[in-house]
């Protein structure tokens, strides 16, 4: 099979369907709800090119030319739906060339690049607001998604750091984890968890967790979450690639968690990333 | 009643012999959906009545009570976030306070309209042999201080995200054994609140 395309008709065709989604539209309003990523979970559906919750990635047979031809079109379009299309610079040429390389690398017939929830290369940063005495802190939380026995995933806490509060601890084990479905209220369980010390006090018990001046601060009650500001997904399972996915809060189908950054990555780069995420 | 109760056992027990060792069918994962999504009908449908002050008043604060009994408990959280000026605020309030306080609104009419487009996520296993999924619903609001007025005092539109858990329940029918998987609602965290006018 031999199948020729140009990316650059994705991006124009995109950028048209795009400039009538960033349209304010209340008239549309249940449409845009329809449309918008409301959870992760649907985000990596919508980048695989497969029905919403189904929670699977399965690519077309790259033997059957027509079902594969749309197939890739299909999600070059759903793809390019995960930018965000308001923050993207259509004149930018340089730009146009990378989104062209990464459509390239990853919906290509021979070998479609996919992400998985269950991979455990992509984790969440929550920012959270946290009350340290009479003062306002960010705190740092890094999560990720294990394993815990056969076919059972958790959220696990991975790393607390703030450089203001001179907290950078690590956790190797998945002894603080939540159900695998807490990303979908946006965490709500994890802050209602720090802020109750009888889970806390259970979690101090843990030999991982013992050792954490974070967790006891929790528990004496010299922390106490307000609020997550902001929640930030970094996914590193793409290979030669990071991108990071943020909540985007507009009238439009082009909402909910979109892609804000992307960029080629060595793997030399993403270990260098880690670092910086806290999680190496 | 008796015969659809049996039928619902009998189908349950053609479900389960499906359910694969190391994960879950297609078959059950529809099956819980669906079950979901009952659920969620139900408590738009309550919350739908308990905000309608033109219902009966009993009926009203009878279904507060049959509205938190479908969660796992009374402890679960409704999480509210509201932009005012640019700044965020969240508050947490208890679920029977929540439904509560949308019976007392102070207003003369409030009219709360769900959009068919319920979302649900995959149905995964959790470490406790719970099952997890969350479901996301949409609302508008219409508030009227005077039932004369034609056109609504105040008017929002928020996007409720809801815990659900579906814990394994056996049970004996007969000289059988059959799981029943009851879905129930946790935390609620009302993602937007939007004023539409």
């Amino acid at each position: 099979m031999h199948i020729q395309r140009s990316l650059c008709f994705v991006l124009c065709l995109c950028g048209s369907i795009a400039q009538g989604q960033v349209m304010y539209d209340w008239e549309n309003r249940a449409e845009n709800f329809h449309y918008r990523v409301k959870n992760i979970e649907f985000f990596i559906d919508r980048f695989n090119n497969q029905p919403e919750g189904s929670g699977s990635a399965r690519a077309a047979n790259p033997k059957d030319t027509a079902a594969c031809i749309a197939f890739m079109k299909e999600r070059d379009q759903k793809v390019f739906s995960l930018f965000d299309l308001a923050h993207l610079d259509k004149k930018d040429a340089a730009l146009k060339e990378k989104i062209n390389t990464f459509f390239r690398d990853i919906n290509n017939p021979y070998q479609p690049r996919f992400i998985r929830f269950e991979d455990m290369y992509w984790f969440a940063e929550l920012m959270f607001v946290v009350q340290h005495g009479a003062q306002k802190k960010k705190l740092r939380c890094v999560m990720q998604v294990m394993p815990a026995g056969k076919s059972v995933l958790v959220w696990a806490i991975r790393s607390f750091h703030a450089a203001d509060l001179k907290v950078d601890e690590r956790f190797r084990t998945s002894e603080l984890y939540f159900p695998p479905s807490v990303n979908g209220t946006d965490f709500m369980n994890v802050r209602l968890a720090l802020n109750d010390p009888a889970w806390v006090n259970e979690k101090l018990k843990k030999q991982d967790s013992s050792r954490s001046a974070t967790l006891r601060q929790f528990y004496g009650g010299d922390l106490k979450i307000e609020m997550i500001e902001r929640i930030t997904y970094h996914f590193l399972q793409l290979e030669g690639w990071i991108m990071t996915v943020n909540y985007v809060n507009r009238e439009s189908k082009n909402s909910g968690w979109l892609i804000d950054r992307l960029w080629a990555a060595t793997r030399q780069e993403k270990v260098n990333y880690l670092k910086e995420l806290s999680v190496d | 009643m008796r015969i659809s109760i049996l039928s619902f056992l009998l189908l349950l027990s053609l479900v389960q012999p499906s359910r694969a060792q190391d994960g879950l069918s297609d078959e059950l994962k529809e099956y819980f959906k669906k079950s979901v999504l009952n659920k969620v009908k139900r408590l738009e449908h309550y919350i739908t009545l308990i905000a309608n002050k033109s219902m009966d008043d009993n009926l009203r604060k009878s279904s507060i009570s049959q509205a938190v009994e479908l969660f796992e408990d009374e402890n679960r959280v409704v999480q509210i976030s509201s932009l005012a000026n640019g700044k965020e605020t969240i508050i947490d309030r208890p679920v029977r306070t929540y439904f509560d306080r949308l019976y007392a609104i102070k207003a003369e009419k409030v009219v709360i309209t769900f959009y068919k487009v319920t979302q649900l996520t995959d149905v995964r296993l959790g470490p406790d042999d719970k099952y997890y999924a969350t479901a996301y619903i949409f609302q508008d609001t219409k508030i009227y201080y005077k039932e004369a007025n034609e056109v609504p005092d105040y008017t929002d539109v928020t996007e409720k995200a809801i815990d659900i858990t579906i814990k394994p329940d056996t049970t004996i029918v007969g000289d059988k054994t059959v799981i029943l998987y009851p879905a129930k609602l946790g935390n609620i965290n009302v993602k937007e609140t939007r004023a539409t006018q």
